[in-house]
């Protein structure tokens, strides 16, 4: 059954044809909320609310790109938990191991193919671009992420975010170089990592 | 020397990285970077961290995020909603339609019957006005001559005794009943006045009461009144009424008796009615508020 009928199945009611589009996209849903949050559990909160808040709106898409229906559904659910955060400032808890070292998402070690010391280096220039991510103010932060990280072109963009052609394009423009200042300075701490990226 | 690249040229820079640029602004800047180092060093920076950004691994889900059915409120609401919702529904349509029917069943009667009855009572009335213009006739007649009928014929007492009360006078001027009823209520007054007449015998001197009648007796048959009359020389207007009296129908006493009944059958179809009607709206108030308090008890 190809995405249109499933969508179309899931607005009579049928969840199991709407349980099938989750599958197809809740890596690309989790990912958008994990860049945008920067905490995997709030991430996965803020993922299986998107869902749940998507089966029960599913009248109010209207065709076009349903990705982007969905990240515009999860963008929106991380906006008003940082709002919230916002009006209530809370230290965020990191997983701490039996060592008392913070305990990292096994998720960004994800890669069979790499080497552990590629791996490592890997894994610690995700945490430096993951630390200049949530730099960004957030309307910035989801609109690199959307283009950059998600592979978005600018329509799609446009329609996650519920903005114009022209803001997608001066936002993106405005957090590259806000990354590009950002990543500079890991640029001398960690030039094996970014002449990693460049071979690849 | 380095010029300072405005926002502009950092926006025209990136989007030309998409290749997002129209062809003529396209054009423009490439010509301004051939001119301007810093222009294509700010290209190149752009590049690398959008070569960083998209070199991120991409994160799998760590877990699935399918939705349970209570997740997604699907089968929270109990398999009889759906009937009583439309339980109430239909109840609803059918009070309304028996309210409407009431309404236009009930109103012509409502109009009809005080004007149907307006004649029968106006005849009442009428009939009532005339019998006791008789009976006042009749009286002074009769009590004029009692003194000297009663003595010279016994069969003169019957015909005292058939003075009619008012009620009777008034009812026997109808004309409309049958003769049958007539004789049939003709016979008590036979009989009571045979009893009558021994009676009197005793007691000529005192007037006969007009209570001795059978309430009942509405009219003599026509050979005893005028049976009566040629024995006793009564007055010939009292004689004319008497026979008028006889030969007259008692329609209305009849008609009484049938109005008698008509009042009730409309009365039990109204009763029957106002029954349906408050059973109709109960059973759609307590189904719809059931259905209200399921629908709310699922969504919470």
């Amino acid at each position: 059954m190809d995405e249109v009928a499933l969508i179309q199945a899931a607005r009579g009611g049928d969840l199991d044809s709407f349980n099938r589009l989750v599958l197809a996209y809740q890596d690309l849903v989790y990912n958008q909320a994990y860049r945008m949050m920067g905490e995997a559990e709030v991430a996965e909160d803020a993922t299986q609310e998107a869902f749940i808040s998507a089966f029960r709106n599913l009248g109010s898409y209207r065709g076009g790109s349903f990705k982007a229906w969905l990240l515009r559904i999860v963008t929106n659910a991380c906006y008003d938990e940082l709002r919230r955060r916002k009006r209530h400032p809370t230290t965020p808890l990191e997983p701490i191991d039996e060592e008392n070292e913070e305990v990292e998402s096994p998720r960004w070690l994800a890669d069979p193919g790499e080497s552990p010391e590629e791996a490592a280096t890997r894994a610690e220039l995700n945490q430096a671009l993951q630390h200049c991510l949530e730099d960004l103010p957030p309307e910035f932060r989801t609109i690199v992420v959307l283009v950059d990280v998600q592979g978005l072109d600018y329509g799609e963009a446009a329609e996650a975010v519920g903005k114009p052609l022209g803001t997608v394009k001066s936002r993106l423009a405005r957090a590259r170089l806000r990354l590009r200042d950002c990543l500079r300075g890991f640029w001398e701490l960690l030039p094996a990592a970014f002449r990693l990226v460049e071979e690849s | 020397m380095t010029t300072k690249i405005s926002p502009r040229e950092w926006e025209a820079i990136s989007a030309y990285l998409d290749g997002q640029l129209a062809q003529k602004e396209r054009s423009r800047l490439e010509s301004r970077m051939q001119s301007r180092p810093e222009l294509r060093a700010a290209l190149e920076d752009m590049r690398r961290t959008r070569t960083i950004l998209r070199s991120q691994t991409r994160l799998r889900a760590p877990r699935n995020f399918t939705l349970t059915p209570q997740m997604a409120g699907v089968k929270s609401r109990p398999r009889s909603y759906p009937a009583l919702r439309l339980a109430s529904a239909l109840a609803s349509v059918v009070l309304v339609l028996v309210l409407i029917g009431d309404f236009f069943s009930g109103a012509p009667a409502v109009i009809q019957a005080p004007s149907a009855a307006m004649p029968q009572q106006q005849a009442y009335s009428k009939t009532a006005a005339e019998g006791a213009a008789h009976d006042q006739a009749l009286e002074t007649s009769v009590a004029m001559e009692a003194p000297a009928t009663t003595g010279r014929n016994m069969g003169a007492a019957p015909a005292l005794e058939m003075t009619p009360t008012p009620e009777v006078s008034g009812l026997m001027n109808e004309n409309a009943l049958p003769t049958q009823a007539a004789a049939a209520a003709a016979e008590p007054l036979k009989s009571t006045s045979q009893v009558e007449s021994s009676q009197v015998s005793g007691e000529v001197a005192s007037p006969l009461p007009e209570s001795t009648l059978a309430p009942q007796a509405t009219s003599l048959p026509p050979a005893t009144a005028e049976a009566l009359v040629a024995q006793a020389p009564l007055p010939t207007a009292t004689v004319e009424i008497l026979t008028n009296q006889a030969t007259s129908q008692p329609p209305a006493l009849n008609k009484a008796t049938e109005n008698g009944s008509q009042p009730a059958t409309p009365f039990i179809k109204r009763s029957a009615l106002r029954t349906l009607e408050i059973f109709l709206a109960l059973i759609a108030l307590s189904t719809g508020l059931l259905a209200f308090f399921m629908r709310r008890s699922a969504n919470h």
